[in-house]
């Protein structure tokens, strides 16, 4: 029973700088149906992601109905998310809260190539609240852990490590600079 | 060609005690596979076209798998039980229990009456393996003959001692040390009427599993340090229980065993296994699933039930209920977690007449899932609880939810300590 089944896709905790910088898609085997993950330059094979950060901007940006875009803002970057008719909850969400708010995200990636051949990244939410500072402070914390934990798996031979480094030549300090970063501004509060 | 026959030929013809013609089976064979009819079904068709029956294969039962058929077993009969079926309006009672042969020990039923007795040694030809919650089952169906033998299993006294973590579902013959923690008396049903049995949970060091004891021991009592010989291991849900039995050797140790409550287990790793008994895991709950909050049950069934109808019960008086199913996730995996009325009331402050308010007020009971997911979606509980697993994926029923207690500043520094190396 240990094999087969359903699994639930993990949500990984990923800190704005390093979402923004993903590029690579993939997708497991060939099959349509086959969950499409993006990959991190230190090596999250997100299918979901769990962020948290302060909403500071929010706008309509659709034409007929609602699309509701909102920036927010974590230690280390912007997350930006779209919410339109296929997320009614979060569009909601994002329609009446009022920023600055604190706010939790669980959704998916998704990314979009501009004409100058640029990825820009987003998250489209299956769920969007807000949520209270100490939550928001935690899961700085947690972040930091779990984007430690892959630094620390970077070198190693797991296949996700590998195809992150190869794709990304990932510069560890940078990712490392960053989670100090996030940490030390806990600290300065 | 003829040679090629031959062994299958051979084979036949002694299944059928030599009393067929060889030339008429070889045809008869050529026949088939002109047909394109695998060889083993062909041999096997053949067999019954002759009147004979296969020969059963002997076999262990560390060895039997699911699809297997005609095979023989010699066994001793660990436990055995009756039901009383109907099969299409015939009553018919059918025997269950547990058998084993040295090698392991396996559920089968018995689908007409052998007349066995716990304890019996048999051997049994033309039963077949049919999967049963996922573990191979031995079915003793019509044409299967089962012998009464004057002997006892033997079973290998010099077996090693294992760890309570090292125990799977279905080994017999275990040897294992724990102390144990709590234990009470059940009564049960049985042929032979009322039994006492005794029921608990057991730890070693690391490892805390539950037991079932089928004969009262003085040894067997709440903080005692007790080794035991030649048990046996039954596995519900993927969790494993140790079973004591009358053939089972008790013995009061002068050690200590302590039990250190095991620390937090990344969800990752717990969703690896078949199942785990009293673990701890933290992480965000993502996802108030629908039908959390408050729900209402069939008072004969406890199933959930829409507008006092039960699917089986028809019309009933529903008794209300609050539960919350979620999604908690720690980011290296995520599970489905399951919370009682109690434990709601307890991480969520509400309680089942404020729910029905609330729900009263808006006139629906959506508001009350709306209600506990603005309260508890993103933040980090810590659940204790039994895992499991099924069809639907992997669940954790709390017997325990709590918030963990904050510390941040010095999970920060802690973190960033170790990034400084």
């Amino acid at each position: 029973m240990a094999e087969g089944g359903y699994f639930r896709e993990v949500a990984h905790r990923v800190f704005a700088a390093e979402f923004n910088e993903s590029t690579l898609q993939a997708r497991d085997g060939e099959d349509q149906y086959a969950p499409q993950y993006l990959l991190t330059p230190t090596g999250a094979k997100c299918n979901r992601v769990f962020v948290m950060g302060t909403l500071t901007e929010k706008e309509d940006v659709g034409t007929d109905a609602q699309f509701w875009r909102g920036r927010i803002v974590d230690p280390t970057g912007a997350f930006t998310v779209y919410a339109g008719q296929y997320q009614p909850e979060a569009a909601a969400v994002l329609a009446k809260t009022v920023p600055p708010e604190f706010i939790a995200v669980v959704g998916k990636p998704s990314t979009y190539e501009t004409k100058e051949g640029h990825i820009v990244t987003s998250i489209r939410p299956e769920y969007i609240q807000v949520v209270d500072a100490d939550t928001r402070d935690r899961w700085v914390v947690d972040a930091a852990k779990l984007t430690f934990a892959r630094l620390d798996k970077l070198r190693g031979a797991e296949p996700d490590a590998v195809k992150a480094r190869e794709f990304y030549s990932t510069n560890e300090a940078q990712y490392r600079d960053m989670v100090v970063q996030a940490l030390e501004s806990l600290r300065a509060q | 060609m003829e040679n090629e026959f031959a062994p299958h030929v051979d084979e036949i013809k002694r299944a059928l005690d030599n009393e067929i013609d060889g030339t008429n089976i070889i045809e008869d064979l050529k026949k088939l596979l002109e047909y394109r009819v695998p060889l083993d079904e062909a041999k096997r068709s053949l067999i019954k076209k002759y009147g004979g029956t296969e020969k059963s294969i002997p076999r262990k039962l560390s060895d039997i798998e699911t699809g297997d058929r005609n095979i023989e077993v010699t066994v001793q009969v660990l436990e055995l039980t009756h039901r009383t079926i109907n099969i299409k309006g015939i009553e018919k009672t059918i025997f269950s229990g547990i058998i084993s042969d040295g090698t392991a020990a396996r559920s089968f039923t018995a689908w007409d009456d052998y007349d066995l007795n716990a304890g019996d040694t048999i051997r049994v030809t033309h039963a077949y393996v049919r999967s049963w919650q996922e573990m191979p089952e031995i079915n003793f169906g019509n044409r299967s003959e089962v012998i009464k033998l004057d002997i006892s299993i033997e079973i290998d006294p010099e077996n090693e001692m294992k760890k309570l973590s090292e125990l799977r579902g279905g080994e017999v013959n275990v040897h294992t040390e724990f102390r144990i923690l709590d234990i009470e008396t059940r009564e049960i049903n049985t042929k032979n009427g009322i039994n006492k049995i005794l029921t608990g949970f057991i730890a070693d060091e690391v490892t805390k599993i539950p037991l079932t004891s089928w004969v009262t021991l003085p040894e067997l009592v709440a903080g005692n340090v007790v080794g035991v010989k030649n048990a046996y291991v039954r596995s519900f849900r993927g969790i494993p229980t140790l079973n004591i039995s009358e053939n089972s050797k008790v013995k009061k140790l002068d050690k200590n065993i302590v039990y250190s409550e095991p620390a937090n287990i990344p969800i990752g790793e717990l969703i690896k296994r078949d199942g785990a008994f009293d673990v701890t895991i933290e992480g965000n709950l993502l996802s108030i699933r629908q039908g959390s909050g408050l729900v209402f049950r069939c008072p004969e069934c406890s199933r959930v039930i829409q507008k006092s109808m039960c699917r089986v019960h028809g019309k009933v008086e529903e008794i209300p209920d609050m539960r919350i199913k979620a999604v908690i996730d720690d980011g290296t995996g995520a599970l489905m977690l399951v919370i009682d009325a109690d434990l709601t009331k307890k991480v969520c402050g509400l309680t089942i007449q404020e729910a029905k308010k609330i729900a009263e007020a808006s006139m629906s009971h959506k508001t009350v899932e709306e209600e506990v997911s603005r309260k508890m979606f993103g933040k980090i509980f810590s659940a204790r609880g039994n895992m499991s697993k099924g069809d639907f994926g992997v669940t954790l029923v709390a017997k325990d939810v709590w918030e963990p207690p904050l510390k941040l500043g010095e999970k920060a520094s802690e973190l960033l300590r170790k990034i400084a190396g």
